[in-house]
């Protein structure tokens, strides 16, 4: 139940009784002074520290990718060669039965290598180390992208699930594209990619995320001291004010309310001679 | 003579930023050098069997020659061979063959500069019949942590940045709606007291045990206005009964000792509520427009293929956005739906727009399509929280409350123009990048977890956050005033299609990267912390127009014309924002007149890019706009006397 503002005979309250406790005087700040000033910037900045981490396992990603590409390419470059040398002499492509044995060859000799595959220029495959294949088209977006290596003739690479194809165009004795040679490998796994138990321990066990890990425990501890550092101007100002500016106004407050009590004493007196 | 300045006090927000920044540069540092090490293992194993390999498939083919008995020494086309091999493989530093140890009968190799380490080395047997006729040595070249280092820190230096910016704006924010409140409502009570006015008490909204200095202060105000009413009702039950006239004088005498010459209330006290209402929308709308802006850059870096054309990317996309966020705006200001519904609607509303698209429904519909519909709906909901949180910054304009102080000029109108500049792309660009297009995409709804969270608690009786939508008061009826606004709101279009435009390519190209990175840090600045006096205004708007100027007369070969354009995005950016925070007082627009305009900005600048413009030419129509508005406004002329506003204060 709330206090009445006035009880006839009621002796005057004290200045300051029942007001709120005064701030700290340790002029230390507490965890909520410093959650105030610093949670949000502190969340912002450890997710910052596992975004930068996350940009650069990608980087790792795509290095290794590179890795992978620059060294399936020097076989895919072998057979290139060896089977336009050999449409430079007046072969032509499905006609070249030595191709087979070839591509076996090459797929016995990297264990990476899931099949190696020659493709005319529509894409059906016409040979193959998976012999079922001979004959069928290419995936669309393997299509799409030999297209485009056609275009450019260049080097041209697609993500099939979780195969990588990379393939070479292959030229005639002008110069026109008569068809692609390609190779199909395990892709690696992207950054994010946790859904395999083993991939995850890996994942978890990687330098990286460890670093990570440790640069957030640092990130906390410094942005406790910084959040500290941060509001020492706030704390000394308080200080200051508690002894100057506040107390004169809690003074001035308290004055004018003893006033007040003094008349309420006064009149107090005055009934009491009556 | 003017006064002396006052030594700036040192924020708090200030010194977390540079922490802020020097933690992720760190952290970055640290990262980037354990990864380097972990691919430098790889990649020299990498290289060393390409080097084997690449010398096996040479000695092969001079095996095959010596097979059909041509002596070594009277090999033909070796040369040829060799110089075939080093154009095909541009990693292949030199290759030779020797007879024997130290004997070289062809050596041929590509042009390097001097000091250049050698690189991996293989030697490749010539064997035929099992009998040993010479070796191919080939070396590659030292590929180095070069690549790596300039890869990761295209990526790295725009994110530091950026999230540096963030958490700077988070302590600021932060700060102004805690420490800097609660100080400014006990300076507000402290000068109340000391000049004797004791009819009204300061509130704050909320209470924090760790600093009840404005409760103290409340509560002795509180105190003297209950026993001053606890006097005049004692006097004036007694006047009423005393017969005597001497004794009831006597009484009116004691009421006036007790009264002196202070002011009190005569009924009940005045509560003035203290609330950071800037601060808190500047916030707001940045969370729900950087979730909303995010979405869109990450969308349109997932299928940027779709768009290869710069029309397409400066025109589509954040015309859309600018044009819906408009009428958006405009609707619910006319409806004048409650606040928190709109804030509450558009945060959910981006939510599920964010699950629709990590869950992949949209990827069935055609690319142009999903990335039309995904500007529009972003662009509405970010217009509609734009207007309600319009509302929010000038709710203090009623009697009952108080803004905090230092003020945040166009506070909301301010992290719009941030966020659509820079702040947003980017984010959604890196994120993709980082995260992929999963995983992003539910990331980007973190802020609007964090809008909602704040929202919630910020909903409680007399909260400025619980009023209905409203239209400003259109007091900008003249045309100079339109004229400044048109010149103001046109410049932003142009930065925002510019911003797009570097910022959706954040990991491919540093100077597209610095300029994204200056236009942001620019308009922030001159939001934030603008310049005090006009003519240096002035002589600044010249001193950009002549960059922007010399940038696009600078051919783009030249190597300083990457630092000349990001500091001509900086100034530009800088002036903008100081233009938009110094026509606070002087020119009352609603959101929704602002947001038309910068969508007319944005078809200019598609203009500009359907002529062949290049990017930086938008900054020069930019700078272009500013003058023209600070030129109408008034007391600039030079045969007009300068005329003081209450701006400085």
């Amino acid at each position: 139940m709330s206090r009445p503002a006035f009880l006839p005979g009621e002796a005057p309250a004290q200045a300051g009784a029942g007001a709120p406790s005064p701030a700290p005087t340790d002029g230390t700040p507490g965890f909520a002074a410093l959650w105030e000033l610093a949670g949000l910037w502190l969340l912002i900045v450890l997710a910052g520290v596992l975004l930068i981490a996350f940009l650069l396992l990608n980087i790792r990603t795509q290095e290794e990718q590179g890795i992978q590409r620059a060294r399936l390419s020097l076989t895919l470059a072998g057979l290139q060669e060896t089977i336009e040398g050999d449409l430079a002499l007046g072969l032509d492509l499905p006609d070249h039965r030595a191709i087979q044995p070839k591509l076996e060859k090459a797929l016995a000799s990297d264990r990476q290598l899931h099949a190696i595959d020659v493709v005319d220029r529509a894409g059906i495959a016409l040979f193959s180390t998976d012999r079922g294949t001979i004959g069928e088209p290419l995936h669309a977006r393997v299509a799409q992208a030999a297209e485009a290596g056609a275009r450019g003739n260049r080097t041209w690479t697609a993500l099939v699930g979780n195969e990588a194809v990379m393939g070479l165009p292959l030229h005639n004795a002008f110069g026109e594209v008569v068809g692609h040679i390609s190779t199909s490998y395990a892709a690696p796994a992207p950054a994010l990619q946790w859904a395999d138990g083993s991939a995850l321990r890996d994942k978890l066990l990687n330098p990286i995320l460890l670093t990570t890990l440790a640069i957030l425990a640092l990130v906390v501890l410094v942005g406790w001291a910084a959040a500290r550092w941060a509001l020492a101007p706030q704390y000394r100002r308080l200080a200051h004010e508690r002894t100057g500016r506040m107390a004169q106004a809690l003074a001035q407050s308290a004055a004018v309310r003893q006033r007040m009590d003094d008349c309420l004493a006064r009149l107090d007196e005055s009934e009491r001679l009556e | 003579m003017s006064a002396p300045r006052r030594p700036r006090r040192p924020s708090a927000a200030l010194r977390l930023g540079w922490i802020a920044l020097a933690l992720l540069l760190l952290a970055a540092a640290v990262l980037a050098w354990n990864t380097q090490e972990q691919l430098r293992g790889m990649r020299q194993e990498s290289e060393r069997v390409r080097a084997q390999l690449m010398a096996d498939s040479l000695s092969q083919r001079i095996g095959h020659a010596l097979d059909i008995g041509i002596p070594l020494d009277a090999l033909v086309g070796v040369e040829a061979l060799f110089n075939q091999r080093l154009g095909a493989h541009a990693e292949i530093q030199s290759i030779a063959l020797l007879q024997g140890p130290g004997k070289v009968l062809w050596f041929t190799e590509r042009e390097k500069p001097a000091r250049e380490p050698a690189g991996t080395m293989a030697d490749a047997p010539v064997v035929v019949h099992g009998e040993f006729r010479g070796i191919v040595r080939l070396t590659l070249q030292e590929s180095g942590p070069g690549p790596f280092v300039r890869s990761a820190a295209i990526l790295l230096l725009p994110t530091v940045l950026l999230l540096a910016a963030l958490a700077y704006l988070a302590a600021r924010f932060s700060e102004a709606q805690g420490v800097k409140l609660r100080n400014h409502a006990v300076r507000l009570a402290m000068r109340a007291i000391a000049s004797g006015r004791y009819d009204r008490s300061v509130v704050l909204p909320h209470r924090r045990g760790f600093d009840l200095r404005a409760q103290q202060l409340g509560h002795a105000v509180r105190g003297v206005h209950e026993t001053l009413t606890r006097v005049r009702r004692l006097i004036s039950s007694l006047r009423q009964t005393e017969p005597q006239a001497q004794r009831r004088e006597y009484l009116d005498m004691l009421l006036a000792e007790a009264q002196g010459s202070h002011r009190f209330a005569e009924h009940g006290l005045t509560q003035v509520r203290v609330v950071a209402a800037e601060a808190q929308a500047f916030w707001i709308s940045l969370l729900v427009t950087l979730s909303a802006v995010a979405l869109l850059g990450l969308a349109a870096s997932a299928s940027n293929a779709a768009f290869e054309t710069a029309l397409g990317r400066t025109v589509l996309l954040p015309g859309l956005f600018t044009a819906a966020a408009a009428v958006a705006a405009w609707v619910t200001q006319g409806r004048r739906w409650p606040v928190l519904s709109v804030l509450f609607t558009a945060c959910a509303g981006l939510g599920v727009l964010a699950v629709l698209m990590a869950s992949g429904v949209l990827a069935d519909q055609g690319p142009l399509q999903v990335l039309a519909g995904t500007a529009l709906c972003c662009g509405a909901l970010a217009g509609a929280a734009l207007a309600a949180c319009t509302t929010v910054e000038q709710a203090p304009r009623r009697q009952d409350f108080k803004h905090a102080m230092p003020r945040w000029h166009r506070a909301t109108l301010g992290a719009w123009l941030g966020v659509a500049v820079w702040l947003g792309p980017a984010l959604g660009s890196v994120t993709f990048a980082a995260l992929g297009g999963f995983h992003g995409v539910l990331a980007l709804t973190l802020p609007l977890l964090c809008a909602g969270f704040l929202l919630m608690r910020w909903n409680e009786p007399r909260s400025p956050w619980r009023h209905r939508v409203s239209a400003q008061a259109a007091t900008a009826t003249a045309a100079r005033d339109w004229g400044i606004a048109a010149g103001i709101a046109t410049a932003s279009g142009l930065l925002v299609a510019q911003g797009w435009m570097a910022g959706t390519t954040v990991p491919h190209s540093l100077a597209d990267a610095a300029v994204a990175c200056a236009l942001g840090v620019g308009v922030l600045l001159g939001l934030l912390d603008p310049l005090r006096r006009r003519r240096h205004k002035g002589a600044a708007l010249a001193l950009a127009a002549v960059l922007n100027g010399l940038v696009l007369l600078v051919p783009d070969t030249a190597a300083w014309q990457a630092p000349a354009l990001a500091a001509a995005a900086l100034l530009t950016a800088y002036l903008l924002g100081h233009a938009m925070a110094s026509t606070q007082r002087t020119l009352h627009l609603s959101a929704s007149a602002m947001l038309l305009g910068a969508a007319v900005g944005v078809l200019l600048a598609a203009g500009l890019a359907a002529v062949g413009g290049p990017p930086a030419s938008l900054g020069l129509v930019a700078t272009l706009a500013l003058l023209a508005s600070w030129w109408a406004q008034p007391g600039v002329r030079p045969w007009q006397p300068a005329r003081r506003d209450g701006d400085a204060a």
